[in-house]
């Protein structure tokens, strides 16, 4: 892709993978296919894709492109059937999955091109001979070929200013379907620098776009009319003040200061003589001022470091009974009692410091300042947009019972003083699975926060991957969020990702393992695929912390681990240290 | 030769006898829950990173904390106090024997337990050999160094500092090695085991004997 992009040639993927091979050690399935997405979002050549055989994640690794074309006998899903069989039906390792239910899920999942078409995830079919395209089908083959060549073109016409003779030439040829070797319509696949603009513009609505009309809370016109008013009125105002205004103070500040620092070494010249004189002759003893305390500076308020606030208990904390450190043989944990562990230890064992899973309201209590949590786009809802028998009641059972709309939380707040847009995905929502409606959310998180010029904090406290029940329109999530982080980085903005208990899969896979800052809760688990689906795809065992937090720092997956207790402390100091030029702070 | 008389008083026990009994004690006080009956087979840790837990055992609760008690070996339930069925324990207190059937290797082991001179790790530290021993390995291969009282055998890495460890016991050649170089040893643990060059042959014999008997 790199020499691709050096080139100005335009790339052609062909898609044919039943997905990714699960292995977590360097460098890592998810860790690349997020990488992939990353580079893609903005590379400067055009993308066409050929999906045959599309298995979910893997396929998408180089699937983010201008144009995705299908073959009409190919799938593209989320999951295999036998997969998702195995997880509806409950099936043991080991035990055979019914074939009804295997055929059932297949259905359910609607992995066929023409219902990929229709929600959007692919762009056209290539229809393939009546019973599939075979290996010695070379007439398959040049149409193709041509099929690719015209997906190309229509791609960089759409970049080009003269382009309305040609286009409706390309059009044409659809239906036309005579393939020819010799390309008939002059079309310059060199793109200048406008040219290269305008197809990232284009990438990036396309799959801004993506899923649309996938999840329910999509407001009124006369609601939506509003709120576009207000979007661009806050646009307007926020360039004036970060873009102008902050530019202009940041200038008149240095020029000050380097006056005043001139000034003052000037001053201290002039009058080092006067001053060592009436020194001589006063002849004062020093007297020492009480001397501030280090790592202060004078003027600002002494932060209070115990920070006692509003009692929170945590509702685990109400058992009266022992559990056991599970290091307790390694390094002779006592039993906890409950009411302790969760109450005042936050869940930690006061020996080796194992962290226990607690829940997400811990956190919103204790990281944040208090009654600084300001909820958005808390209407977006999930639905079942693929009509999946038997899930709309679980997703209403799930809607009731969290009293949320979605499996992501999007907020704004701030730690220690310093205001940030926040996405979190918590356990209690269908195991925190992200599919359309939690995808939108984390977009409008990230145009949020570009134009609020604050640190984006992605907090996972369990994602299970993409939610199989919603199909592809799941794993498009992956390059649409991607796209979304890659111009919330490019724009000068700080994103962090910190993960917490289990996190699986198609997340980590994207959009929130190309960021360049990632770090874990102790006692977490990251991974891509879970043990047993690495146990049935490679036949190797694995060991049992081969997910832990501490193996994916030794592989370098995540940057650093923090405890519970130190998260807020922490996450202040990447705050105010890391990355981030265009922050409203800097 | 009362060594000879030994040698053959252990095997014959061995002979009769070839079981090693578990005692199963609990770790700590509560009430126990059997979930194994006399004569029932047990197993112990499989897997790989002996990830599989054994055959349970017995579940055992304080302040309704239940904790699962696995087997550590396998074998066969030779004795359990069934009177302790739902009743509180004493920490400690025996509950169950395991027979477990003593394989080849382990009895052989035993063996050379009881007979060689085995030099303990003097604190829990790394230990590796040092470089006069290891260049002697290397030239004239396992079993055929001699080592004296006094000499420096094995280097000790505590706290990052070599220390030089010198043997005292009886001279002897180096029979077996019972630890790795570079992995932490407990205060105690036996490192390597010494016999004299005249018992050698006849420790070979009783080895051969042993591994001929038992399959």
């Amino acid at each position: 892709m790199n020499v691709a992009e050096t080139e100005g040639i335009p790339i052609h993927f062909y898609i044919f993978t039943p997905g990714s091979f699960p292995v977590e050690d360097y460098p890592g399935a998810a860790q690349q296919i997020a990488r992939n997405l990353y580079a893609m979002a903005k590379l400067q050549v055009p993308m066409i894709s050929v999906i045959s055989e599309g298995g979910s994640g893997g396929a998408e690794a180089i699937g983010l492109a201008d144009f995705r074309l299908m073959f009409s006998h190919g799938y593209y899903s989320v999951i295999s059937p036998e997969g998702a069989a195995a997880i509806e039906g409950k099936i043991r390792e080991g035990e055979k999955v019914p074939a009804e239910l295997i055929e059932a899920c297949a259905e359910r999942l609607r992995i066929t091109a023409q219902d990929n078409l229709k929600y959007g995830t692919i762009d056209r079919i290539i229809q393939e001979p009546l019973l599939g395209a075979k290996r010695d089908d070379f007439a398959f083959f040049k149409e193709l070929k041509s099929e690719i060549i015209r997906a190309t073109d229509e791609v960089i016409l759409k970049t080009k200013s003269l382009r309305a003779f040609r286009a409706y030439e390309v059009q044409l040829k659809k239906a036309g379907g005579d393939t020819t070797e010799e390309p008939q319509i002059n079309i310059s696949w060199d793109l200048n620098k406008d040219e290269i603009k305008r197809l990232l513009v284009y990438r990036s609505r396309k799959y801004r776009a993506m899923a649309r009309d996938y999840y329910a809370g999509i407001p009124s016109p006369s609601l939506a009319c509003y709120r576009k008013i207000r979007n661009i009125s806050a646009t307007i105002y926020y360039t004036f003040r970060y873009d102008l205004l902050r530019n202009h103070q940041k200038v008149m500040e240095k020029v000050i200061e380097d006056v005043s620092g001139e000034g003052s070494v000037l001053l201290k010249r002039v009058s080092a003589p006067i001053s060592a004189a009436y020194n001589f002759i006063s002849r004062k003893s020093d007297v020492k001022g009480p001397r501030p305390p280090l790592g202060r500076v004078a003027g600002t308020p002494p932060e209070d470091p115990y920070e006692f606030w509003d009692t929170y208990t945590s509702p685990l904390a109400n058992e009266d009974r022992t559990v056991t450190c599970p290091n307790a043989e390694k390094h002779g944990c006592k039993d906890l009692w409950v009411p302790d562990l969760y109450g005042e230890f936050g869940g930690v064992c006061e020996n080796c410091g194992f962290h226990f899973p607690l829940e997400y309201e811990w956190y919103l209590k204790h990281l944040f300042d208090p009654d600084s949590i300001r909820m958005f786009s808390a209407e977006i809802e999930s639905i079942n947009p693929l009509n999946y028998a038997g899930f709309a009641d679980r997703l209403q059972a799930a809607k009731a019972r969290t009293g949320r709309n979605s499996a992501n939380i999007t907020f704004y707040a701030s730690v220690k003083g310093v205001e940030c847009v926040v996405t979190m995905l918590y356990s209690d929502f269908r195991n925190g699975t992200v599919g359309a409606a939690e995808g939108e959310k984390f977009v409008r998180a990230c145009e949020k926060a570009r134009l609020k010029r604050r640190p984006l904090l992605a907090y996972v406290h369990t994602t299970g991957g993409i939610r199989i029940q919603e199909g592809t329109l799941g794993v498009i999530q992956m390059p649409k969020c991607t796209m979304a982080v890659r111009e919330y980085i490019d724009s000068g903005g700080l994103y962090i990702v910190v993960y917490d208990n289990n996190s699986y899969a198609g997340p980590v896979a994207s959009f929130l393992g190309c960021s360049p800052y990632q770090f874990a809760i102790r006692s977490s688990r990251i991974g891509f695929a879970g043990y047993r689906v690495i146990r049935e795809t490679t036949g190797d065992d694995i060991p049992p912390d081969y997910h832990s937090a501490r193996n994916a720092l030794k592989r370098g997956h995540i940057q650093g681990i923090w405890d519970r207790r130190e998260f807020r402390k922490n996450l202040h100091k990447a705050l105010l240290t890391m990355g981030g030029r265009n922050l409203y702070y800097r | 030769m009362d060594e000879n008389i030994n040698f053959d008083e252990i095997i014959a026990k061995y002979r009769s006898d070839p079981y090693d009994y578990v005692d199963i004690c609990t770790p700590h006080t509560g009430q126990i829950r059997f979930k194994v009956k006399m004569g029932d087979d047990v197993n112990g840790s499989s897997g790989t990173w002996h990830h599989i837990p054994g055959s349970l055992l017995y579940v055992f609760s304080r302040e309704k904390n239940e904790k699962q008690i696995f087997s550590p070996t396998n074998g066969v339930v030779s004795a359990i106090r069934e009177e302790l069925e739902g009743g509180f324990v004493e920490a400690g207190e025996k509950v169950l024997t395991i027979r477990h059937p003593l394989k080849k290797r382990e009895i052989i082991e035993s063996i050379l337990q009881r007979v060689l001179y085995l030099f303990k790790a003097p604190e829990t530290a790394k230990y590796f050999f040092s470089l006069d021993i290891q260049s002697r390995l290397e030239k004239q291969g396992e079993r055929n160094i001699t080592i004296e009282p006094g000499d420096e055998i094995i280097t000790m890495s505590l706290m990052k500092r070599d220390i030089a460890v010198y043997y005292d016991g009886e001279p002897g050649i180096i029979h077996s090695i019972y630890f790795q170089p570079g992995v932490t040893m407990e205060q105690g643990t036996p490192l390597i085991g010494v016999c004299a060059p005249e018992k050698l042959s006849l420790i070979q014999k009783i080895i051969t004997h042993v591994k001929a008997e038992w399959e």
